[in-house]
């Protein structure tokens, strides 16, 4: 019987008056139920913890593990000689995983290692020339010169891996391998690292003989790194 | 391979000029009944404020790689998708089987739509839009009601032979298309569950904090069940149909859906490690091929073929009078334009990635015009002469009521959602500026 009130429930009442179209309708429902409870046990709970433990609030703590190669090169200059020396970065040994941090070098002079020539010390400058080497050549921490007349060895340094400094960091990522990702470019510290020395000998001494060149060593040294990160909980 | 351009332009104009069309032709259509025409206004409001949305969609678009200030269009976008949300599911009351048939009921409507929307957009500005997938909950309803229309008159007609239930059947039918046509097309995804990595890829594209919400993913998952019930059970439905009446277009147009969404569902099962690499290293991207895929069935199919889909409902359930002298060329222009920005759109899109020459394209689109311009008198007369309005359905089963309503009382409800438009717009370059 149907009804044409208007009423809601003889609406309704007249919507759902055929037995056979509610079983269908009945079934229906029943499969929304369903689907909605094993899919919603999937996106609101298995997923929904996923994602929590990939939330942008993971910190991790990067630790850097280094290791090093060493190059020297001895040298003898003129008084008022100028020198290029350059070295190869290929021939530096880089263990797999790890990239190069940055670049001393060390320049010693014969009277600063300690030989004893009885003249006074010489003046000796040392730059590492900036070329197509890939580096933070404008790195605040890179020491590109020196110069030296009082037997003291000249430290010289060459940012190479952008922010690295060996200290242990914190970031934030969703997840471990992003914390990595800045941490894990090769193509840097390719190419060749020039360096110049340049000679002014101090040959005024005494009852000594004339002191007209110097034996200079330098010390190349690679720092590398590899990249570790653990979660801070 | 050239990029596939966006259709989001293409549906703002589509949506915008089918919506004040429709609402043009409803003014100019006296004499239907209160259903055609509550649902013909409401049907045309969600088209235009589907238009609005889908506009401001496009200005973001096309200009998130510059330093202008998109403010007003996100809010612009996500408030009237918002508005067409709660309308699509106050719609379902109305059309194609009334649920509300008092007349103090149906003139609440129009408050009952403006408060809702009203509370919702401000309360999701405020909130950022943080929660506004779960406003689709609201769908839940509407679709309970629309598969039992469904199921009821198309048992009526295969049982006991009342060939007119079909038009029911078909609309409610065309409805559902129209309102979850894109999760229909995910039906195997979420079968086989493998939606919700999906749901959080996006999660961590989006920034994790801001898209976990458990309310926004239950109005996700609620979406896609849907589709996926409604599927299978359209699909059930129409082969039992088919076996005892004959195929129709319909059955075709659900065949289709099925077919796509097993495509789609063994398509997003193959590239699901693409979808955890979020999780595990960095977001890849999906292969051209499957975002070719996916412009081309779920994209097309809401943003393309949904406006055509209520154009269809329109017509051919003669909501609006087409077939008046009056009316008549207006709706020849706007069903022609509309075929043909849809057609030239497609064809568009296929040039993007294959190698065709704009010679050939453009003799493709020639064609087409020429197919249109062609059959135009053809297309028109069949849908006119087979429009024939539900409300006279209703009426033959005496389950309809006839409210003691005016044309001027039903009409507030146009004039009530044009308020809510500027109304909106209002809001939301107010608070674009403010913020």
């Amino acid at each position: 019987m149907t009804k044409d009130s208007g009423d809601v429930r003889d609406v309704l009442t007249n919507l759902y008056s055929n037995s056979t179209a509610n079983r269908y309708i009945a079934a229906t429902v029943l499969a929304l139920v369903v689907v909605f409870s094993y899919t919603g046990y999937d996106t609101l709970v298995y997923r929904h913890d996923v994602i929590q433990n990939f939330s942008e609030d993971n910190e991790w703590l990067l630790t850097f593990e280094t290791t090093s190669d060493t190059t020297q090169q001895t040298v003898v200059l003129q008084d008022e000689e100028t020198r290029d020396l350059t070295f190869d970065m290929t021939d530096f040994s880089v263990p797999d995983g790890y990239r190069i941090g940055y670049i001393e070098a060390q320049i010693v002079g014969e009277e600063t290692a300690g030989v004893l020539s009885g003249n006074q010390c010489d003046s000796i400058a040392g730059d590492i020339v900036r070329n197509d080497l890939t580096a933070q050549w404008d790195d605040p921490s890179n020491n590109l010169s020196g110069q030296d007349s009082s037997c003291v060895p000249i430290d010289l340094r060459l940012s190479v891996y952008p922010e690295f400094d060996g200290e242990d960091i914190t970031v934030r990522s969703i997840n471990e391998f992003q914390a990595l990702m800045g941490w894990t470019d090769d193509g840097w510290g390719k190419g060749l690292l020039s360096i110049t020395l340049e000679l002014d000998t101090n040959s005024n001494t005494p009852f000594v003989g004339v002191d007209d060149d110097e034996e200079i060593t330098i010390d190349i040294n690679v720092v590398m790194f590899r990249a570790s990160v653990e979660a801070i909980e | 391979m050239a990029e596939l351009e966006s259709m989001t332009p293409v549906a703002a104009i589509v949506c915008i000029l089918l919506g004040c069309t429709s609402l043009l032709l409803l003014k100019r259509s006296p004499n239907r009944g209160w259903i055609d025409h509550m649902g013909g206004m409401m049907l045309s409001w969600i088209i235009l404020f589907m238009g609005v949305s889908y506009a401001a969609t496009a200005v973001r678009e096309a200009f998130e790689d510059s330093s202008v200030d998109l403010d007003f269009f996100r809010y612009t976008q996500y408030s009237f998708g918002l508005v067409s949300i709660i309308l699509g599911a106050s719609f379902t009351f109305f059309y194609p089987y009334p649920i509300i048939q008092k007349a103090s009921r149906i003139k609440a409507v129009p408050y009952f739509v403006c408060v809702l929307s009203l509370v919702l957009i401000v309360s999701m500005l405020l909130m950022d839009y943080k929660y506004v997938g779960a406003t689709r909950i609201v769908y839940i309803p509407g679709f309970i009601i629309l598969i039992s229309v469904y199921f009821r008159f198309l048992t009526d007609e295969i049982k006991y032979g009342d060939e007119t239930a079909r038009r029911l059947s078909f609309a409610a039918g065309l409805i559902i298309i129209a309102l979850h046509g894109a999760e229909m097309t995910w039906w195997l995804a979420q079968l086989i569950s493998i939606n919700d990595e999906f749901i959080g890829r996006n999660a961590i594209q989006s920034g994790v904090g801001d898209f976990s919400r458990i309310p926004t993913w239950i109005g996700y998952n609620v979406m896609t069940t849907i589709g996926a019930v409604a599927t299978l059970t359209l699909a059930a439905g129409e082969t039992w149909r088919a076996q005892a009446k004959g195929r129709s277009g319909f059955t075709i147009i659900i065949y289709l859906i099925l077919g796509v969404g097993l495509i789609s569902g063994i398509a997003d099962y193959a590239v699901l490690d693409i979808v955890n690499s979020c999780m595990n290293t960095v977001c890849n991207d999906f292969p051209e091929s499957y975002d070719i895929w996916y412009t081309f069935t779920t994209g097309a199919l809401v943003l393309l073929f949904t406006p055509l889909i209520s154009m269809y409902v329109l017509l051919n359930f003669d909501v609006i009078d087409s077939g008046s002298k009056e009316n008549r060329w207006l709706t020849r222009i706007i069903v022609i334009l509309m075929l043909l920005i849809v057609s030239s759109t497609m064809i568009e899109l296929l040039q993007s990635f294959l190698p065709v020459s704009q010679m050939i394209s453009s003799a493709i689109l020639a064609m087409v015009v020429a197919i249109f311009i062609g059959w135009e008198e053809r297309i028109m007369e069949k849908l006119i002469e087979q429009s024939e309005s539900i409300s006279k359905k209703l009426s033959s089963l005496k389950e309809i009521h006839e409210p003691d309503l005016d044309v001027t009382e039903l009409e507030f409800f146009s004039k009530a959602m044009g308020s809510l438009l500027v109304f909106t717009v209002v809001l939301c370059f107010l608070y674009s500026s403010i913020t």
